[in-house]
């Protein structure tokens, strides 16, 4: 059993630690004896959407977005197909901006600049049941969109299995519940009957409840 | 108020804090309310240089400040107070007299990337040194990009740009000012040169900034620093004026004279490079004298400490972003002893009031995952984050221990650890376990 995991401009789309989602979508993968082939792949290679069970883009700098914008233009038939070929996709950060009407114009929604400042979040989604962790440039907001990730707030998108909250940082990291969700979508729609090791979560939990201890005292003060 | 007014002013509170040893910014903070343009008051040195960049620039400052201290120079640098806006600031005010004209004959500052706009919008250096501009640990006070871009804004003539050679994106101010600029680089690494780049190398800037084209790297030596140049040749790396070799893992070669390194770590030789660059280009000593006081500079020393038979090990910089600790964890994974490593943080840093610690997940843990390290300890705030940036560095949960409380450490230190101790902590922790050693 094999999982190919394609990181999209993982030179060019990689602030913020976010090369931690694949690290630790990897490790935890091959603990359930899933093969993973990583393939990095950006403005130099071609994209062809058949060969990946998933595509990751991380975020980044303003001037790597445009950078990376340019060449998905080139394979916008081939990422729109693979997203509604129900391919998974996980996009986080500001990179979301590429698949909007300033980039390659899948989803139709539009930001707007707002003067709010970089908020660390807890938001709540429907697919798991405690809230997600991040950190949330809030300068530009999603003004709608007819697929929200987040129950309580406009910041991403979900689609099929496109995976795209506007958090930056290593969401698996900080939100273990949301990466067992994924983790098992992603194996399950490869492999239905596919049975699972109980994933264990060593730390993850504690540094969990921990950051929500303190985002709660410093609401407080 | 009239600017000579609040200089009294400040000036006094700035005494009254020194005799309750205080250091604090209060003097800057107060002197900024009364007037926002309070720095434009004051009249630099012929020779003054800011020192800039994510790393290292403390330790050129300081090589550069004793150097033209031992050569009979009336210098100041700014070591003891913060290298932000505020501490800057406080620091002027200290040592100008009531005109704010700054008494020694040359002014060393360093000053954090963030500060620079504001501080260059107003005061012109006579050199500026850019050690690197790399990926810091808070997204929230922005990203390398935008600290390029203020920096680009802000710099003017007459300033001489003193620029690393092997940073693309250092380089890239170059297409942005027409005065004067010099190069520091370095030709080689210790062992062999790494030809790829992986995707968890922090990879800040690696395109030409005039195509876009991938830059293509004839030699990196850690993450994008390196010799590099755009396939269309639009942006090849510059040549160094005085390009420093590596003979081995004792000595360099700059400008054809041997030079002893106190460690063999590439961020000391980062530091000799800009500092003789700097002096030469200063010329106010003589080859020969900077090259001796060159290979008798102990810029990187490890702090160490007895407590109970255990040494404590205190690294020269602070652990506060991807590449500092890339360069400490480098110096960690050459040592050949048996090693217990402790990670804690209160808080990150006191500028920043965040709990988000993704950047952890941008230090390369990996690089010390050898049979030395024996465990590590994970200690307060953040313990869990840590442990759990280390499991997926692989490290076997079995090396990994969490303890809350600094104090429980200190109690069971035979329980918990072998005989070295290397201590990768913030200010606040630092301070504690230093006096305990003492
Ligand atoms: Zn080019």
């Amino acid at each position: 059993m094999t999982i190919k995991i394609a990181y999209l401009y993982y030179d060019l789309l990689n602030l913020n630690g976010e090369n931690g989602n694949i690290k630790i979508l990897k490790q935890q993968l091959e603990k359930q004896n899933i093969k993973v082939e990583l393939v990095l792949l950006t403005t130099t290679d071609n994209i062809i959407g058949e060969s990946y069970d998933l595509f990751y883009i991380g975020g980044g700098t303003e001037n790597h977005l445009r950078i990376a914008l340019k060449h998905l233009q080139k394979h916008q038939q081939t990422i729109h197909q693979a997203i509604e070929n129900h391919k998974f996709f996980l996009v986080t950060g500001n990179s979301l901006e590429l698949f909007g009407k300033k980039g390659i114009g899948i989803f139709d929604f539009e930001e707007q600049t707002a003067e709010k400042p970089f908020q660390e979040v807890i938001l709540e989604t429907d697919f798991v049941g405690k809230g997600i962790i991040g950190l949330l440039n809030q300068k530009k907001d999603i003004i709608e969109t007819k697929y929200p990730f987040f129950k309580n707030s406009q910041q991403g998108i979900h689609y099929i299995n496109f995976f795209a909250p506007k958090v930056f940082g290593p969401i698996f990291a900080k939100n273990p519940l949301f990466l067992e969700f994924f983790l098992k979508q992603l194996v399950l729609f490869k492999y239905p009957f596919f049975t699972f090791q109980p994933i264990e979560f060593e730390f993850e939990e504690m540094a969990y409840y921990n950051y929500q201890k303190l985002m709660h005292k410093k609401l407080v003060e | 108020m009239k600017r000579i007014l609040i200089l009294i002013l400040t000036k006094i509170i700035a005494f009254i804090l020194f005799k309750i040893q205080k250091n604090s910014d209060l003097p800057g903070l107060i002197a900024l309310k009364l007037d926002r343009a309070i720095i434009s008051y004051f009249t630099l040195p012929q020779n003054t240089i800011f020192v800039s960049g994510t790393n290292i620039k403390s330790a050129v400052a300081n090589n550069i400040y004793q150097i033209y201290t031992k050569e009979g120079y009336n210098v100041a640098e700014n070591a003891f107070s913060s290298n932000h806006y505020l501490g800057v600031l406080t620091y002027l005010i200290k040592n100008s007299n009531l005109f704010g004209k700054i008494k020694p004959n040359i002014l060393v500052l360093k000053v954090d990337t963030l500060a620079l706009e504001n501080i260059l919008s107003k005061l012109t250096p006579s050199h500026l040194i850019v050690t690197n501009l790399s990926r810091e640990q808070s997204m929230i006070t922005g990203h390398f990009e935008e600290t390029f871009i203020k920096i680009k804004n802000n710099i003017k003539e007459p300033t001489k740009l003193i620029l690393n050679a092997d940073d693309p994106l250092v380089f890239s101010l170059s297409l942005h000012y027409k005065g004067n600029i010099t190069y520091f680089g370095i030709e080689n690494n210790f062992n062999n040169q790494n030809t790829t780049l992986d995707y968890d190398d922090n990879l800040d800037f690696l395109y030409c900034p005039i195509c876009d084209t991938k830059l293509i790297y004839e030699k990196i030596f850690y993450n994008n620093i390196g010799h590099y140049h755009c396939p269309q040749n639009h942006y090849t790396r510059p040549t160094p004026q005085y390009p420093v070799t590596i003979d081995n893992q004792e000595t360099c070669l700059i400008n054809q004279q041997k030079i002893k390194l106190s460690e063999p770590v590439l961020y000391h030789v980062y530091n000799l490079a800009a500092t003789y660059t700097l002096l030469k280009e200063q010329v106010l000593i003589d080859n020969e004298k900077i090259i001796n006081h060159l290979n008798n500079i102990k810029d990187i020393t490890i702090e160490k400490y007895q407590h109970h038979n255990k040494n404590f090990f205190f690294p020269p910089t602070k652990t506060t972003n991807p590449v500092s600790y890339y360069h400490i964890l480098d110096y960690i994974s050459k040592q050949k002893t048996p090693i217990t490593l402790v990670i804690g943080y209160q808080r990150l840093s006191n500028e920043y009031i965040e709990n988000d610690v993704s950047w952890l997940w941008d230090v390369k843990f990996e690089l010390i995952n050898n049979d030395y390290i024996k465990n590590i300890i994970c200690l307060e705030k953040y313990a869990y984050d840590i442990a759990l940036r280390l499991k997926y560095a692989n490290f076997n949960p079995d090396r990994i221990t969490i303890i809350k409380n600094e104090q429980k450490f200190l109690k069971n230190l035979d329980e918990y650890t072998s005989e070295n101790i290397y201590f990768l902590t913030c200010d606040n922790l630092t301070k504690k376990f230093k006096k305990k050693g003492k």
